[in-house]
């Protein structure tokens, strides 16, 4: 058994590997070994580029001997989310309809991180398609388990990213997010997972889910380290037309600053009077906001319309699109479909023009309100989660007739939105947060995030997993 | 102009009728087991699509993302000039 206390964070790797006390040949086989003997059971990847790996660390490190070290992320063993083009590899999206597709090129953020040096260890889970809901064992690859509890979910649709990172197979994960799909596998596996900005990080070669949701972003341990990959990762790319072209700025210089004068909205209602969230949660989140308090900031609540109006507009939007961008394929290759992902794709078909135009309006009006928040506040701070980590063989067809989407707020608003570990249930399993700050502004999200992470000293419990499977 | 934002309580199209035919027309098969999922989360769905209308919305309220080409930035080889021809106007008569 191992709760793997001997794996450093990506940020302490980094230092590390550029002062020349850690070989990145020994960190990838580190993280191999762990692969090896633990991802029978937790079902991370869909592949494992063992031999690729070790020779991109094996370059690396001799590049950093000789002088040309890159940055923080050279040597670093990354895992991908199974929807970016790789060029060389398949891309599956975890669909039979994609088993055999190839890109001719690599995404955008492939392309970074491999300029950047990382270690690219191997392609990760996701939800077929990156639906999001709950995992479902009809796609191409079974579900990725959860570390800390494996008959629990991941959350997605970024799981696998989710799975590996919170496991210690890899530092650092790609993920992408239409519908919280960084956050909340952040969140269920007790790891951060930062949503950028709309159009801060390019989705060139991400296999879409929703054009005017899709963004793509770093999972990591802590949100230094996802501001480490972040900064590789950011940037305006021609290929994108949704990405801005507009400075990133130094996401690491900053990060230690105080939070003095800093005014944090906590936005409670959406998990106390909107939804009865479970006691465990409700202290964690607010707990957040007394952590945040002690260390200098100003702290008061922020009022919204109710999380079902939130709900409403994503649940209109988000199938729309999916079922627009898949259409060809549900129409002519509905077989290969896994059943669940299919029916949750056909929601959108019963969407019509008006209703979607309709969502798209009161996205306006909510996204005002929010932008007014943010005349009042620097940060938004609200839960991750409403429920804790379901079953993984939950069957429910429409998750969301269960629960609102927590996180889809900051998707219709295209904000900047940060989960981390905020706490714990009584049965050891992890309660995130949401950090979410203005346009633009990742920077301070990141920093009140690592902030509460230093001073809340939550991230060195880590999961206790068995060999085998 | 009505400022009374209470959302619009009936849903619209919620009905049998509706549902077989929009099944019908998305062209992708379903299972009668399907069906009878898909058609409770469309009650569900067509609850929702109540709930973003607001009455006496103004038209002003556009819809979001926004459709804004990009300025022309410096560099570009053909930037609009002030003395460039206007286009012919349309013949309206």
């Amino acid at each position: 058994m191992s709760a793997a206390p001997e794996l450093p964070t990506l940020a302490e790797a980094a230092r590390r590997i550029k002062a020349g006390d850690l070989s990145p040949v020994a960190l990838t086989e580190a993280c191999l070994d762990r692969i090896e003997r633990y991802d029978g059971q937790i079902n991370a990847f869909h592949v494992v580029l063992a031999d690729e790996a070790r020779r991109s660390a094996a370059e690396a490190e001799a590049e950093i001997r000789a002088g040309n070290y890159r940055g923080p992320l050279h040597g670093i063993p990354i895992g991908l989310k199974d929807v970016f083009y790789f060029k060389g590899h398949k891309t599956t999206a975890s669909s039979r309809v994609l088993r055999n597709f190839e890109a001719d090129e690599d995404a955008t953020v492939i392309t970074r991180l491999k300029e950047a040096g990382a270690v690219l260890i191997g392609i990760l889970d996701t939800y077929e398609f990156t639906f999001g809901g709950r995992p479902t064992f009809d796609a191409l690859y079974p579900p990725a388990r959860n570390p800390w509890d494996i008959t629990k979910s991941t959350g997605g649709s970024s799981s696998g990213s989710g799975a590996a990172v919170a496991a210690g197979f890899c530092l650092g994960a790609l993920g992408s997010d239409a519908g919280g799909s960084i956050r909340t596998p952040a969140a269920l596996n007790g790891i951060a997972g930062m949503k950028p900005t709309y159009g801060r990080v390019s989705a060139f070669g991400d296999i879409p889910l929703s054009f005017s949701f899709d963004c793509v972003g770093p999972m990591a341990w802590t949100s230094e380290d996802c501001a480490l990959m972040l900064q590789a990762l950011a940037g305006h790319d021609p290929r994108d037309p949704t990405s801005v072209d507009t400075p990133v700025p130094d996401y690491i210089s900053g990060i230690n600053d105080d939070l003095a004068g800093l005014r944090i909205g906590m936005l409670r209602h959406f998990y106390t009077d909107d939804f009865a969230a479970p006691p465990a949660i409700v202290s964690a989140i607010d707990e957040v906001g007394k952590t945040l308090a002690s260390l200098g900031a100003e702290v008061g609540e922020v009022t919204v319309s109710p999380l079902a109006d939130w709900h409403a507009v994503g649940r209109i939007i988000l199938p729309a699109e999916a079922f627009a961008i898949h259409e060809e394929n549900l129409q002519n290759r509905w077989q290969e479909f896994g059943p669940l992902a299919r029916n949750r794709m056909m929601l959108g078909s019963l969407v019509r023009a008006v209703d979607y135009i309709q969502a798209q309006r009161r996205r306006t009006e909510l996204a005002a309100e929010i932008d007014a928040a943010f005349e009042k506040f620097d940060i938004v701070v609200t839960t991750a989660m409403l429920i804790p980590q379901a079953p993984i063989d939950d069957k429910a067809p429409f998750p969301f007739l269960d629960a609102p989407m927590i996180v889809v707020p900051f998707n219709l608003t295209l904000h900047p939105c940060h989960a981390i570990r905020a706490g714990f249930f009584p049965d050891g399993m992890p309660i995130g947060a949401q950090i979410a700050g203005r346009h633009w502004n990742e920077a301070t999200v990141l920093r009140v995030s690592h902030a509460f992470e230093k001073a809340a000293g939550l991230l060195e419990r880590r999961p206790v997993m068995v060999e085998g499977g | 102009m009505s400022t009374d934002n209470k959302p619009i309580a009936t849903p619209i199209a919620d009905d049998d009728a509706i549902f077989e035919g929009m099944v019908r027309a998305s062209g992708v098969p379903v299972t009668d087991q399907e069906r009878k999922n898909l058609r409770t989360a469309y009650s569900a769905l067509m609850g929702m699509a109540a709930q973003v209308r607001i009455p006496g919305r103004s038209w002003e309220v556009r819809m979001m993302p926004n459709f804004t080409p990009k300025p022309p930035k410096a560099d570009d080889p053909k930037p609009p000039k002030a003395d460039d021809p206007k286009p012919p106007k349309a013949d309206t008569q």
